[in-house]
Formats: structure tokens, C-alpha cells, sequence
């Protein structure tokens, strides 16, 4: 357990490190850079090219390409991250604004989600090829086949039309600080991100459970004479649950980068809409940073994850 | 990504079995599919409407979906005023573009900001739709293959390595990943495509390994490996044929999610340009979906229906194909 | 071509919005345009010099606007989506930093309607020309930079002190020689305005600005954003880390004193107790949000009253927020008005043939992508842009103008002819790039497709395609004048007079002649004539023949297609004492905004609306 424990860390900081030259790699492909960029306001004949050699220089542009890889390597390892070319503050300032919302948003987000796919994954599998099969699946797979941009939108307009509740979208205010407030921005974006989630941690638990089910010890339960319920939920649910939380856990890691569109829409300031930005800037550290901490997270979750799994199911061997 | 991922893995055990070939055997087993898997079969008759549109599109569509309709306008006048314009901004012109009109006999589903005819855009953008989800899928699939087999195969260093690689592309946020790759170069069709499938590619990497790996370890393929047959022909005779079934799984629920990516990739205003898109149909729409909801409404009518449709058909083909879920 | 309507015609006194534009950010980046000046020369000499005139605004059919008596108190949250690259207005190249600077720190003049041009007194009480070389400014006595607030806390700063005529002379001379405290040459973008001073002298309250050459322009500029009055000892003292954003920064005698600023998300100032001018500004306190590029987002602040009054460039969303809120809020028509152009690289083969820059200029249907874009809002714009109505070729006139006319087909006919005629189907693949922050607007995604559909239905081909690029791609592309042909915004109105805005676009030394155009007879010393003329008939006639020749040449590849307008939706109960609402305050006049809007709480548009509060100093 131990070795396996070490093992996957290090694999896991070769990864890192693969991810950082492969960002690093792509922002200098990408055309244009920030210095440029940041005049983009600008009267364009107004800016002469001694202006935009300033700023490179300023920016530390005009450093070879290696030198400039091996800065950023160098300086990642030692944990620092370097400062946004846009803002000027540290990285970490930057992501530590971030951070915070995202999570918020992409827990709730796995709330709602697995909060709707449980019962329906779970009557589903029951009763499978049978109506209530049919039509929940059906009403699940419809509802969450469209953009969540699209839903998102419908449903703030009734929020709007019918003075629902109030939208704090300028206010920012986070789940500790003011609990209602911060329910009350969030509840679109998690219902719209969380449906729209559903279909595949649903599907998960149906085929799980539909395997759990012809499972012997089930059998062996009904044979018994045990009630259809306490077989479901006793044994089968238990069992089945396994792969689904891990792949929450998972879930929640892959959501804090990739709730863009719905921290656009409804001004969350978090990691992905900063990533977002950051790439359109050409703000080389603050990208770089980004998705390394994000990186972090999703391979770490991961680690945890199967570590735990390990833990929850001896039958588990370590590959 | 993990969670579709997870989705699909708990088919991959060696509890797979080889199942009858020849077309006899695939019309019957189609027969039996559209009858015992009525849902399977809706989603089957959905992609397959909208594939129809696709390739009808010039004959179904009435109009080009370029084609911006004007109208000679009465209330013209010469150098409106400033509160000329804010009483009727269509004074302008002496030709009025028919925006945002609502449905009618001439306009089907009515027509967009740019006048154009969202009927026609509807049509037209199904081609989009089906080209990306299918190039992804297809791209994505295929390399999963080439990937996964390889490193199921032969393991060891090589399997070590292309691991790592694959763990960094699914460790790197995905719609991170499109942006960057997407942007490297203008963002075509064909980009988008290949920037997609290489989205992909970790996770059907990873199905592919396992089920190579479980594969492997049959008996059958053992005795093979025993009386001397080429890694070549195992793979061909004895691997590729069993993950057969986990490839048209994958292939098929793939499609509906690459959809509403391009989907959202047209939101961010990054999705591949010179092609209608109903992605991007929904977003010029949205912010006032209470006033003008045509082009939303059918656009984004458009994109859950056909994704709605490969994901019943992706669900049924994996019931039917997996013998553990279907109790036979 | 009949101009001779036009030119005979009285020229009429309400004048377009004139000019600039801002706004716009698309994700990220300001796609802030056109209000930065250029690098260039700005007229000489006397325009309406005198004394402070109001704002003489006749409009005609203006909306007629409740004659409210302002109310003072209260605090106004606005939005604001740019990007600021540094605190210093002297070295900003992208200009949206001075919107937030305007309300803070003071000018010599200031325009009290852009429209017109009309200059009232900023820190200059009065000011006279003497001599068309000559300007003289008497300085408004018992001026002090603000006493409170980080900036003054900062304890580089000298908060409270007296403005001295050495402040004055210090930011001329700061400029005009474009260097830093320590010697090192800096990006100072009105070097070339105030290298026109020979000589500024001091003499008790009067400050004297001797021109080397008549320049008809220049006293305009003074009331020009960018020529923002700073403290020497602040200024010097923060100016290797200028572009570190923060309010600790900056130091005025403006009406606002500036209490919080972090990019990107939000910028507070509270009322100068001490501002010179007694009834001004209404506000407590004043608020930019920060953070907004997205119209859902918009519209959930504004329908919730979260923010008072806000502005897209993209009208679709604007007018559709008030068309659902119609009895409670108001569309003002002015704010912006931005230039748009089609930029063909005359220097680069295929475009050296001017026959295709021609036809191109012929096929574009200015007044359908006015429509498509911009919900009908704008006008179409020949050489110099409506705004400028003065100097611009009328309406009227256009209306026959090759490239403008009313029977579009006649247009169409001859671009074809001309497109065919110099083989233009034979040259393959044409791409169109439009900027991704215009593209990005909620309203404007599909730019490329509906130039790409409206050429290849011209010409009959299928060669056009559209792309986007960033302007990172761009403008590099446009400095080595080898680029693709380009749509977009465009800086071509900087102060309501046109003739430096000309100069800057065509003249053959100006650093944005992108072009190439070198007409030094034609062009450039007919519009350096036309600089030095007080006597604007003959000035008029000068840059009516400098427009006739650009218009026959297809205008060279800078195809200046239309100017729209992106009003500013806000609820009843936000007024204002500015110009009426049709005419333009906006980037120009960035000032007027904090100046001039007052909120009445009581205003039945208000229910709902929780009162924001403001810290105190």
C-alpha cells in the first residue's frame, strides 16, 4: 500500500510536469502574445513596435524560449507560480480568489446531480425495459441532452419575469459568508450544471446496479426469502454505490476548470472563466498556473480516490 | 470526462463473449434490437431523421441559410435624426432586413437577428452537428484503438509511459485542452474536429487498454499465444473482435456528448467559423429568449433531440451488447 | 458625385455624437477603440475659443426630458467591462483607464457636448487666441489637489496642497519631452500634440501656449481625455510601477476621489468635498462593476437593479432588456459611436489592384450590416464619420455616392463588373478577420459568415471565408502593411474637428497609414493647409476635395463603411443635466457622466432598488 501510495505520487508529479510543458508549449504556439494584447483597447496606429519591445522586455518575452521554460520549471517546483501579466498580482493571490467559488459551485453541482441520478439510476435498473424505465429515462436523458447555456437561460428569464428571487451576480457572495444570498446566485448554475451532470453518473449507477443484481450474494439474499427492498437497498445500493461516489469525487475535480460557461453567464468568478480569460490575454503565468493547479487537483482527487476505493473494496488489487 | 469513463468501464471484464458474425446474424440481431429496445430504437429513428436533413439539406430546406431577406422599406428617410432612430431604427435603410420575424407560411420557424431564415439554419446546421460528433467520435475511437491496444498489449515500459501521457491529456481541463488547441490554428471544421477527438482520446484509450487487458488474460488467447501465434494475428483473430462491442459504445454515446460540446465552444464564440452552428444559433439568441425565442427555441430544440437520440442509442446498444445487463 | 448641395448648405448647428467609442471589451481585452488619438498632429489654432459656452443644444426632436430639478445624494453603480493597463493618462495607450481617471482628475477645458465641440472651463477659467499661434489660459485660482482618500494617503503624494502653475507646466513638459523621472524614454501617445508647443510661459494666473505652427485643432485638444492634469510628486513617484493598478495611485482635483480600484472586478470613488465646482458632482458615491461580458449576466443586474444604467456594444441585448422593461427604463442614443471599416492591405498583392479595392468598397451593403449588427442604430459614414458632421460628406450627398447609394443594385452592378474585370474570382480563397472581441459579443458572433454571405452573393463566388483573429495577430499584421482584409472598429474620431483625424489616417508620414497612401500633393499638404485655416469654408472645401479623391480610389483599402450607436439602457430614476438624450456624451467626454448624473430615489422606477452604501473616507 505504502510503495503503491509513493509510486502513484511520483507518476503523478511526472504528469504534472508533462502538463506544465504542454501548456507551456501551446501558449507560445498560440499567436500573439501579451504585449500586444494589452493594447488591444488601443489606437492601433499609436502603438509603435519600440513600445511593444518595452513590454516584452518588461514581461520577459524577449528571453529565449528554453530559458524561459526552464524559469518557469525551475520556479514551479520551488511552488512559485510567478505573477499575472494582467493584474500584476501573484498567481496564487489569483487562484486563491478563485478557487473558493468554483469548488462551491462544482460541489453543489455533484449535489444536485447525484441527488436526481440516484433515485432515477436506482428505479431504472429495478425495473428495467419496463415503463418506469422507459419514461424516466427517457424525461432524464431529454431534459439534460440540451446545452446547459440554453436551460440556464430559459430559467433565469423566469426568475426574471415572475421577481422570483434576487440573482446577486454583482455581490459575489460566498456559500460561509452569506449562506442565502450565495444559494440564491448559485441555484441556476448548479441545477443547469447539476441535470445536465445527471446522465452519466444516472447511466453509472443503472448498469451497476443491473450488474449488482445477478450478482450471487443477491441471490443468495432472495433465495433467503428476503424482501425485494431490503435487497435493493441493503445489498445492492451498497455495492453499486462504490464506482458511483468515486466517480463524484472525480466529477467535482473535472468541474471546478470546466464550469465556463456557467461562470460567464452568471459572473462567478472563479477558475474557469479566469482561465478562459487568461488564454485570450495571452497572460502566460496566470494560464500556466491555472491549469497546473488544476491539474493538481484532478490528479490528487484521483489518487485519493482509488486509494480510498482500495480501502472500501478488498477485492481491489494494485495494479 | 471521468464519469463517462466510469460509465462505460464496468462492461470491460472478461466475462465477454465472441458473438455470432455474418449479416444474417447482424439483421437478426437488429430485428431483435428494434423489438426488445423500443428507446434504443426512437434514438436510432432520431439520428437517422436528422442524418436524412443532413444530407437533404438543398432540397429540404427551402432556403440557403446565407440568404438575408429584405424588404423595400416605406417609412426610408434620408439622414434620420438621432430620436428618429430611437422611435423606429428601421428608418434607415431603404431596404429592411426581415429580422426576428415569428413563424409564418414563408418562414417555418420564423428568422434570425441577421434575417436569414432559421428554418433553413436549422436544417443546415444538422450537418455541423453530425459531421463533429461523428469526425470525434470516429477520430477519437481510432486512436483510442492504436493507444489503448498497444499499451494493453504489450504493457511494460511502453504502456508506463503512453499512461502518463494519456493521464496528462485527462488531467489538462478538457474545454482548456479545445481552447488552446483550437486556437493554434483558425478554428475550421476540421479543427474543431481533431481538436475534439483528441479531447477524446484518454478515455477511449483507457477502455481500450482494459479491455485488452482482460482479453489478454482469457484462456483462449493464452492457448493462442502457447501454440505460437503472432501478436499480429491475436490481436486481429482474438483482441480487436471483442472490443468490438465496447468500441460501438463508446462510438455511440460519444457523439452526443461532442455535439454539446461544439455546442458550447460556439457559445464562447471559438467553435469553427463558416458553418451554421445551433450552438451558436442558441447563444445569439438567449439573452432574449422571453422576446424574440425562435432561434433559441429551435435551435436549441434541435441539439437536445439529436443528442437525446444518440444517447438512447448509445444506452441500448450497450445493454444489448453487454450479455451481463440484458439477463440473457 | 453632387456635393454641391452640401456644401452650399448651412451647416446646422446639432452635430452627430461625435466620436468614440468605448466599451466594447470582449472577453478580456478592451476592444476599446478609436478613442485613443493617433501618434499625430492635431490641428492649430482657434476654434470656439472664447469664453465657457453652455451647451447650446437645439436638437431637434430630442426626447423631451422632464425638466427635474437634479437631486443630490445617493450612489450610482455602473458597469464597466475593460481593461486597464496602467494609472498613469499620459502613457495609456488603450484608452479606457481614462473613463475611470476623468471623474478623478481635472483637464485644462473640458467639452460640455462633444457633439458639438463646445468647450467649457476646467481648470482653465478662461482662455482666448490671441493669434492663431498663440493660446492664453487664465487658471482658476484656490484649486487643490484632494485632501482625503488612499491616493492622498499615499505618502509619496501632497494631498491638499494648492494646484501651482508649475503642476501645469510640469505636465506639458513632461509630455513634450516624453521621458521618465529617471531619464528614460517613456510611452508617452501625445508627444507629437504637444511637441506642436514651441514655448508654455507662466506669468501670474495666465499660462501662454506659443504654437510653432497655426494648428486650428489644437485647443480641442486640450479638452481631450488624455491630456488629464496629474501631480508631479504622486506621479513620479509611482511611475515605474504605473501599471500596477491601485487606487493609492492616483491623485486629482476632479469631482471624484477615488477609493478602491482592483482590475477586474470593481472601481469605487466618493464625492471631493473640495471640487472647485460648488454644485458638482450629486453623488455620494460612484461604483463601476467590474466584472461584466456576458448579457445574461448584464441582464440579471439590470433587471434587478443591482446595477443603474449600463451600455453594450452589441445593441440586440440593450434594446431587448428595454423592450421588456419599457414603462420603467430609458435607452439614451449616445455613449458610444463607434467607427466600422473594412481594411484591404493596398499594398499586397492581389490589392495592388485597385480595381478589387474598389469593387470591394462598391459591394459593401453598409446599411444591411447596420441592420443585421447594430438593430438599425447607426448611419453609414463616407471618409470622415457622420459624428464629424461638419466635415463629413452629408447624408443626402451619400445617397448617390458610389458604395453608398440608395439602389444598392447599381453598386452591386459595378462591383461585379470591376471584380471580373481584374480576374478577382481567379484568386482563390479570401479571408475576412474580424477581431474575436467583436466576435465574442453576444450579437456579433456570426460577422464573419455575414460578410463572407454578402461578398461571395456580389461577386458570385464562393471563394470568401471568414475567420477571427485576436488583436495580437492584428495589429502586428497591419505595422509590416501586410495583412488580411480586415472588419471591425476602428479609432477614427478623436475630437469633433476632422481634420487631424484625417491627417493621421491618410497623410503619407503618419505611422497609421497602414496603407501606404501617398498623395503628398493631393493629399497631405492640402490637409495641412486646411490645419492652419481659421476660416473654415475654405478648411471645408479643402477636406471635401481630399474625400472626393479617397472615395475615387475605393478609399484606398480603408473603407470606412458605417458609425453605430450602443445606447445606454438605464431605469427613470436615473437622470442627468448633460446634453439632451440623443446626443453623445461618451468616451470623449467620459468626464460628463460623473459630472452630470444625478438618481432620484423617489422616482417610481426606484421600488426594488436597494439603496447601495458607500465607505466613507
Amino acid at each position: 500500500m505504502y510503495e503503491y501510495v509513493v509510486r502513484r505520487v511520483l507518476l503523478n508529479i511526472f504528469v504534472l510536469w508533462i502538463v506544465a510543458t504542454m501548456v507551456f508549449l501551446a501558449l507560445r504556439v498560440l499567436p500573439g502574445n501579451y504585449a500586444v494584447q494589452q493594447f488591444a483597447g488601443a489606437n492601433l496606429g499609436s502603438i509603435d513596435p519600440e513600445t511593444i519591445q518595452i513590454a516584452e522586455k518588461e514581461l520577459g518575452l524577449d528571453k529565449p524560449l528554453l530559458q524561459q521554460y526552464g524559469e518557469f520549471i525551475g520556479n514551479a517546483a520551488r511552488l512559485d507560480l510567478g505573477e499575472s501579466f494582467r493584474s500584476k498580482r501573484s498567481v496564487w493571490s489569483e487562484i486563491g480568489d478563485a478557487l473558493p467559488y468554483s469548488i462551491e459551485l462544482g460541489v453543489l453541482i455533484v449535489l444536485v446531480g447525484f441527488s436526481v441520478a440516484l433515485p432515477v439510476g436506482l428505479i431504472s435498473a429495478v425495473k428495467q425495459d419496463r415503463w418506469p424505465d422507459y419514461v424516466l429515462r427517457g424525461v432524464a436523458i431529454g431534459a439534460l441532452a440540451s446545452p446547459v447555456f440554453w436551460t440556464a437561460s430559459i430559467a433565469v428569464i423566469i426568475v426574471l419575469k415572475f421577481k422570483l428571487f434576487n440573482i446577486d451576480v454583482i455581490g459575489q457572495p460566498h456559500i460561509w459568508e452569506d449562506p442565502t444570498g450565495a444559494l440564491k446566485w448559485y441555484v441556476i448554475p448548479m441545477f443547469a450544471g447539476g441535470l445536465a451532470s445527471t446522465a452519466n453518473t444516472m447511466r453509472l449507477l443503472r448498469s451497476q446496479m443491473l450488474e449488482v443484481l445477478r450478482e450471487d450474494y443477491v441471490r443468495t439474499a432472495r433465495a433467503k426469502g428476503l424482501r425485494e427492498r431490503p435487497v435493493i437497498m441493503g445489498h445492492a445500493l451498497r455495492n453499486a454505490m462504490l464506482p458511483v461516489l468515486t466517480v463524484m469525487g472525480l466529477t467535482v475535480a473535472t468541474i471546478v476548470g470546466s464550469q465556463i460557461v456557467l461562470e460567464q453567464m452568471f459572473n462567478i468568478p472563479g477558475v474557469g472563466r479566469l482561465l478562459f480569460q487568461s488564454i485570450f490575454l495571452r497572460d502566460y503565468p496566470l494560464t500556466q498556473g491555472l491549469v497546473l493547479v488544476t491539474t493538481f487537483v484532478i490528479v490528487t482527487t484521483n489518487l485519493v480516490v482509488d486509494i480510498l476505493y482500495a480501502v472500501l473494496d478488498p477485492r481491489v488489487r494494485y495494479i | 470526462m471521468s464519469a463517462s469513463d466510469a460509465a462505460v468501464l464496468p462492461l470491460i471484464d472478461d466475462a465477454w463473449v465472441s458473438r455470432p458474425t455474418g449479416w444474417r446474424a447482424v439483421i437478426r440481431s437488429f430485428r431483435r434490437f428494434i423489438a426488445t429496445k423500443r428507446l434504443g430504437a426512437a434514438g436510432l429513428a432520431i439520428a437517422l431523421f436528422f442524418f436524412m436533413l443532413a444530407l437533404g439539406a438543398p432540397v429540404v430546406a427551402r432556403y440557403s441559410p446565407d440568404q438575408v431577406f429584405e424588404a423595400p422599406n416605406p417609412d426610408y428617410k434620408t439622414n434620420p435624426s438621432i430620436s428618429d432612430l430611437a422611435k423606429n431604427p428601421n428608418v434607415g435603410s431603404p431596404m429592411l432586413v426581415g429580422r426576428q420575424l415569428s413563424p409564418s407560411g414563408e418562414h417555418w420557424f420564423g428568422t434570425d437577428n441577421a434575417g436569414r431564415d432559421i428554418y433553413a439554419r436549422v436544417v443546415y446546421g444538422s450537418r455541423l452537428s453530425l459531421i463533429v460528433g461523428f469526425g470525434a467520435s470516429i477520430l477519437a475511437v481510432a486512436a483510442g484503438v492504436v493507444l489503448g491496444v498497444l499499451s494493453g498489449f504489450y504493457k511494460g515500459w511502453v504502456d508506463l509511459v503512453l499512461q502518463r501521457f494519456i493521464d496528462a491529456l485527462q488531467a489538462f481541463p478538457a474545454i482548456v485542452l479545445l481552447l488552446l488547441l483550437v486556437q493554434v490554428s483558425e478554428p475550421s471544421v476540421r479543427n474543431t474536429v481533431i481538436a475534439m477527438g483528441i479531447v477524446g482520446i484518454p478515455l477511449t484509450t483507457r477502455l481500450v487498454r482494459a479491455g485488452v487487458l482482460g482479453i489478454s488474460a482469457n484462456d483462449y488467447v493464452l492457448a493462442a499465444r502457447s501454440v505460437g501465434a503472432s501478436d499480429a494475428r491475436i490481436m486481429a483473430r482474438h483482441v480487436l473482435p471483442n472490443i468490438a462491442a465496447i468500441l460501438l459504445i463508446i462510438f455511440s454515446i460519444g457523439i452526443g456528448a461532442y455535439i454539446l460540446f461544439e455546442a458550447t465552444i460556439s457559445f464562447l464564440g471559438v467553435g469553427p467559423r463558416n458553418v451554421v452552428s445551433w450552438g451558436k444559433m442558441v447563444q445569439e439568441g438567449r439573452a432574449a429568449i422571453d422576446l424574440h425565442p425562435w432561434q433559441s427555441i429551435f435551435a436549441g430544440g434541435a441539439i437536445a433531440s439529436l443528442v437525446v437520440g444518440f444517447n438512447l442509442l448509445g444506452d441500448a446498444l450497450r445493454d444489448w451488447l453487454d450479455p451481463r445487463l440484458t439477463g440473457r | 458625385m453632387s456635393h454641391d448641395n452640401y456644401w452650399t448648405r448651412r451647416i446646422r448647428r446639432r452635430s452627430a455624437l461625435k466620436g468614440a467609442v468605448f466599451g466594447a471589451t470582449g472577453i478580456g481585452a478592451a476592444a476599446l477603440v478609436g478613442c485613443g488619438d493617433d501618434d499625430d498632429s492635431k490641428g492649430s489654432a482657434t476654434t470656439p475659443g472664447g469664453n465657457a459656452t453652455a451647451a447650446g443644444t437645439t436638437a431637434a426632436g430630442a426626447t423631451t426630458k422632464p425638466a427635474a430639478t437634479p437631486k443630490a445624494g445617493g450612489v450610482w453603480v455602473t458597469q464597466s467591462a475593460n481593461v486597464y493597463e496602467t494609472v498613469d493618462p499620459h502613457r495609456t495607450v488603450a484608452s479606457p483607464v481614462l473613463q475611470v481617471l476623468g471623474g478623478v482628475q481635472s483637464k485644462l477645458l473640458r467639452f460640455s457636448n462633444p457633439n458639438t465641440g463646445d468647450l467649457v472651463a476646467d481648470l482653465a477659467e478662461k482662455w482666448e487666441t490671441p493669434d492663431p499661434t498663440t493660446i492664453v489660459l487664465q487658471i482658476r485660482q484656490g484649486v487643490t489637489w484632494q485632501a482625503k482618500g488612499p491616493g492622498a494617503s499615499n505618502p509619496a503624494a501632497k494631498g491638499g496642497r494648492p494646484l501651482t502653475m508649475d503642476d501645469l507646466l510640469w505636465n506639458i513638459e513632461r509630455q513634450k519631452a516624453g521621458l521618465l523621472a529617471d531619464g528614460t524614454k517613456g510611452a508617452f501617445g501625445r508627444k507629437s500634440y504637444w511637441s506642436k508647443v514651441d514655448t508654455a510661459t507662466v506669468s501670474g494666473n495666465s499660462l501662454t501656449l506659443k504654437l510653432k505652427a497655426p494648428d486650428a485643432t489644437f485647443l480641442q485638444g486640450l479638452a481631450n481625455e488624455f491630456n488629464q492634469i496629474v501631480q508631479k510628486e504622486l506621479t513620479e513617484a509611482v511611475e515605474a510601477k504605473a501599471t500596477e493598478i491601485s487606487a493609492d495611485k492616483v491623485i486629482g482635483t476632479g469631482p471624484y476621489i477615488l477609493t478602491e480600484w482592483v482590475p477586474g472586478k470593481t472601481i469605487s470613488a466618493v464625492k471631493n468635498p473640495n471640487y472647485f465646482l460648488k454644485d458638482r458632482p450629486y453623488f455620494e458615491a460612484m461604483r463601476w462593476v467590474q466584472t461584466f461580458e456576458d448579457p445574461t449576466a448584464y441582464r440579471i443586474a439590470f433587471e434587478q437593479k443591482q446595477i443603474d444604467s449600463f451600455s453594450d456594444p452589441s445593441p440586440d441585448t440593450t434594446v431587448a432588456i428595454f423592450n421588456a422593461n419599457k414603462a420603467t427604463s430609458s435607452l439614451r442614443y449616445s455613449g458610444t459611436a463607434n467607427t466600422v471599416a473594412i481594411y484591404l492591405p493596398r499594398l499586397q498583392a492581389p490589392w495592388t489592384d485597385e480595381r478589387l479595392i474598389k469593387a470591394i468598397h462598391l459591394a459593401a451593403d453598409r446599411r444591411q450590416i447596420i441592420q443585421q449588427l447594430h438593430s438599425g442604430l447607426g448611419k453609414v459614414s463616407g471618409p470622415v464619420s457622420w459624428l464629424q458632421e461638419k466635415w463629413a460628406i452629408d447624408q443626402k450627398t451619400l445617397e448617390t455616392t458610389p458604395g453608398y447609394r440608395l439602389k444598392k443594385d447599381e453598386d452591386l452592378k459595378e462591383a461585379k463588373a470591376l471584380w471580373d474585370a481584374a480576374s478577382g474570382s481567379t484568386l482563390g480563397e479570401i479571408t475576412w478577420v474580424v477581431p474575436d472581441t467583436w466576435a465574442s459579443r453576444a450579437g456579433w458572433g456570426s460577422t464573419p459568415e455575414l460578410l463572407t454571405a454578402m461578398f461571395n452573393k456580389a461577386f458570385g463566388t464562393t471563394q470568401f471565408k471568414g475567420k477571427t483573429a485576436n488583436y495580437s495577430q492584428i495589429i502586428p499584421a497591419w505595422q509590416s502593411k501586410k495583412f488580411d482584409p480586415f472588419f471591425g472598429w476602428i479609432p477614427n474620431v478623436e475630437i469633433p474637428d476632422a481634420r487631424a483625424d484625417l491627417v493621421s489616417a491618410l497623410s503619407s508620414t503618419s505611422p497609421a497609414n497602414f496603407w501606404g497612401i501617398n498623395e503628398p500633393d493631393k493629399i497631405d499638404a492640402k490637409l495641412q493647409k486646411a490645419l492652419t485655416l481659421t476660416d473654415q469654408g475654405e478648411a471645408l472645401k479643402l477636406v471635401k476635395e481630399v474625400q472626393d479623391l479617397v472615395l475615387e480610389h475605393g478609399q484606398y483599402g480603408r473603407i470606412i463603411m458605417y458609425n453605430y450607436i450602443a445606447p445606454t439602457l438605464r431605469w427613470n430614476y436615473v437622470h442627468d443635466t448633460g446634453p439632451s438624450a440623443d446626443e453623445g456624451w461618451n468616451f470623449l467626454a467620459s468626464s460628463l457622466a460623473p459630472l452630470e448624473t444625478w438618481i432620484d430615489p423617489s422616482d417610481p422606477s426606484a421600488s426594488g432598488r436597494t439603496a447601495p452604501t458607500y465607505k466613507g473616507l
